[in-house]
């Protein structure tokens, strides 16, 4: 599972690039010393988790807000003038930052070096919001499902995301510095000890009492030591503790609106100077990523100013829903908050890791839950019984994203749902039978919001423009436009790679040779 | 109706189209909904009138059950036939291929060849 990762390796170093003329040297623009300090830090941070101190807002993984912090742990510098570095949330918004940005110079992808930042704005088809460090050899670190990774290169993402900009910190002689202190972070700040449960976690903004690793286990210190909580002394009303945070969130949402609204006037401006192409959708894209996160931080504030011990679980879900995939990380924040050992509990039941057995608490806490999560979940542990082909595909590829991200496949006939791939691909092959062949489950579109129709829309127009090359379908083309199906319905990119190649795999396992014809692409 | 036949027939339609059409339509209302018709509604609902919202979302909602409604016969939980004006029959599900929402929805599909009024096409921007 995703907290298995958490145990901090040791530093590794950076590898100065080969000087020109020695083999694997290549043309680069000079590089400077807080580059490599950047990539150096980015190395040494593997492994770490790092949250929102204000829980999941974008959905994970939290590329934009690991970045912030490595760079200013490397530069002392904040990455956002004027932003904290643990409010750094937004892709986006960064990007849209680092463009106007003087102390960061836009750098050719061919030029990269150790140190440049990677990001692409969100908005550009081929660059899903993503944004990471590049360190030695071309490779990448970024944030994942499973905390800071060395998790793509320079090669990888010139194929997949040709749109991203590399910016590198170049500094300005003069330009004002933004001390960490003044933006409320301590780059000393104590990091929870490897292997101690949340080892290695930035603690910057983070409660006290609580750490969400990624995949959303909760942990409370609670726990490990009681008594280090405090019963509210007027029950019914929130803690002074709460409604300063409340007060905090809803500062920081006026932060985030008030960016918004500079975000929408720059693209008024940018249709009225008939500059309507890349320009006005950054910023529309940047007021859109701030309004999102000012109602996010809006709601929670909300809940704690309004919420009481006996009513904050009805407020959450009118807030957000009911079916809100999100759900777990949202309880896990507010039971924090509310001191609901009883949530906690049940929460825990929700990681398999982490599932001795049901407690009364737990059943008790299910019961309040929507129908179906607690159940499917409590039907899943403990069994010894032998892994099927889709339990050992389930596990396989997808190493870069989050269990949580990637799409868990089922037989069609066990949960129905979307067939990965098509199952019209396969009309004709003896072994393929659609009623067994992998499928996306209704329940797991559910939870990842995948929307259907998109779906199938996209893979009818990709595979009728595949169909007109006039050659056989294979298992690549396959990857590849179901992949882009899947990413049209709402998935991630590297999740939808994943869960697609999950789908083949489990297929290939089955006898599956390859596809028989393409769909809609006539006979 | 006591024709225990067409009351099935009834259940399957109003469950596996109906109530799942409006279950996808809800889902592009969720706050984690970034695909490309949850932010054209999001969009239109910050900027738009009462109007204005409502022709966007006429479309697209119909779309969504017409292509809920092929999909259940591609999922083979509606098995229809089809008499054509030429006497013929088409077994739905059978014939289809399970094709038929791809056929709906789909950038030079029924949508866009047969319907006269208006709607988006999401996958146009896809090679």
């Amino acid at each position: 599972m995703s907290n298995s990762t958490l145990a901090s390796p040791a530093p590794r170093a950076v590898k100065p690039p080969p000087p020109p003329g020695q083999p694997g040297a290549r043309e680069q623009a000079p590089q400077s010393a807080d580059g490599m300090k950047i990539a150096q830090t980015a190395l040494q941070s593997l492994g770490i988790s790092t949250r929102s101190p204000y829980g999941p807002f974008t959905g994970p993984p939290e590329y934009a807000l690991a970045v912030s912090l490595i760079f200013t742990n490397a530069t002392n510098q904040t990455i956002i003038v004027g932003t904290p570095p643990d409010h750094v949330l937004s892709t986006s918004i960064l990007w849209n930052s680092l463009v106007h940005d003087k102390r960061f110079t836009q750098i050719p992808m061919s030029k990269a070096a150790p140190g440049d930042i990677i990001t692409g704005s969100g908005w550009q088809q081929g660059a899903d919001g993503y944004t990471g460090i590049v360190v030695d050899h071309g490779r990448i670190v970024s944030n994942s499902g499973k905390g800071v990774q060395d998790n793509s290169s320079l090669v990888e993402i010139q194929r997949r995301h040709p749109g991203m900009v590399f910016f590198r910190y170049t500094g300005v002689p003069g330009h004002r510095s933004y001390p960490l202190a003044n933006a409320g972070f301590n780059p000393d700040e104590a990091r929870v000890p490897a292997g101690q449960p949340g080892g290695g976690q930035w603690t910057s903004g983070m409660a006290p009492s609580t750490a969400v690793v990624s995949g959303g286990n909760p942990r409370t210190t609670a726990q490990e030591a009681p008594a280090a909580k405090e019963a509210n002394p007027q029950p019914g009303k929130p803690t002074t503790e709460r409604a300063a945070e409340a007060s905090k969130l809803s500062e920081l949402a006026q932060t985030y609106l008030e960016k918004a609204k500079e975000e929408d006037q720059a693209a008024a401006l940018a249709v009225a100077t008939s500059r309507m192409g890349d320009e006005y959708l950054r910023h529309k894209a940047a007021a859109d990523s701030a309004r999102s996160i000012a109602e996010e931080l809006q709601r929670r504030a909300y809940i704690l100013e309004n919420g009481t011990e006996g009513n904050y679980r009805r407020l959450m879900l009118q807030q957000y829903g009911v079916n809100n995939p999100e759900l777990n990380k949202i309880a896990a924040y507010y039971a924090e908050k509310f001191h609901d050992q009883a949530t906690l509990n049940w929460l825990k039941l929700q990681h398999p890791a982490e599932r001795p057995k049901i407690d009364t608490n737990g059943l008790a806490m299910m019961a309040f839950f929507p129908e179906g999560e607690a159940g499917e979940e409590a039907s899943v542990g403990g069994g010894t019984e032998e892994e099927s082909a889709f339990e050992k595909a389930n596990k396989v590829e997808g190493a870069d994203t989050s269990e949580n991200d990637t799409a868990t496949l089922k037989p069609y006939n066990e949960g129905s749902g979307h067939h990965v791939p098509a199952k019209s691909a396969f009309k004709g092959d003896s072994v393929y039978n659609p009623s067994t062949a992998p499928a996306i489950p209704n329940s797991e579109l559910d939870r990842l919001n995948i929307d259907h129709d998109l779906v199938t829309g996209a893979q009818q127009r990709l595979y009728r423009s595949y169909a007109q090359i006039g050659k056989p379908l294979t298992w690549d083309a396959v990857q590849s436009i179901e992949t882009k199906a899947i990413v049209k319905g709402g998935m991630s990119r590297a999740a939808a790679e994943a869960t697609v190649s999950k789908a083949i795999n489990a297929l290939k396992a089955a006898g599956v040779k390859q596809p028989t014809r393409i769909p809609w692409g006539g006979k | 109706m006591p024709n225990t036949n067409i009351e099935e027939f009834a259940k399957i339609l109003v469950q596996k189209v109906r109530d799942i059409a409006i279950q996808n339509c809800d889902r592009r209302l969720r706050p984690d909904a970034t695909n490309i018709i949850a932010e054209r509604w999001k969009h239109t609902v910050r900027e738009g009138n009462v109007e204005s919202v409502a022709r966007v979302l006429i479309p697209d909602i119909v779309d969504a059950t017409l292509t809920q409604f092929c999909r259940a016969i591609d999922q083979e939980l509606l098995r229809l036939l089809y008499t054509a004006s030429n006497g013929e029959n088409a077994n739905l599900p059978v014939d289809g291929l399970g094709e038929l929402a791809g056929w709906y929805i789909g950038s030079d599909g029924w949508r866009a060849k047969y319907s006269k009024e208006r709607f988006v096409d999401d996958f146009s921007d896809l090679k």
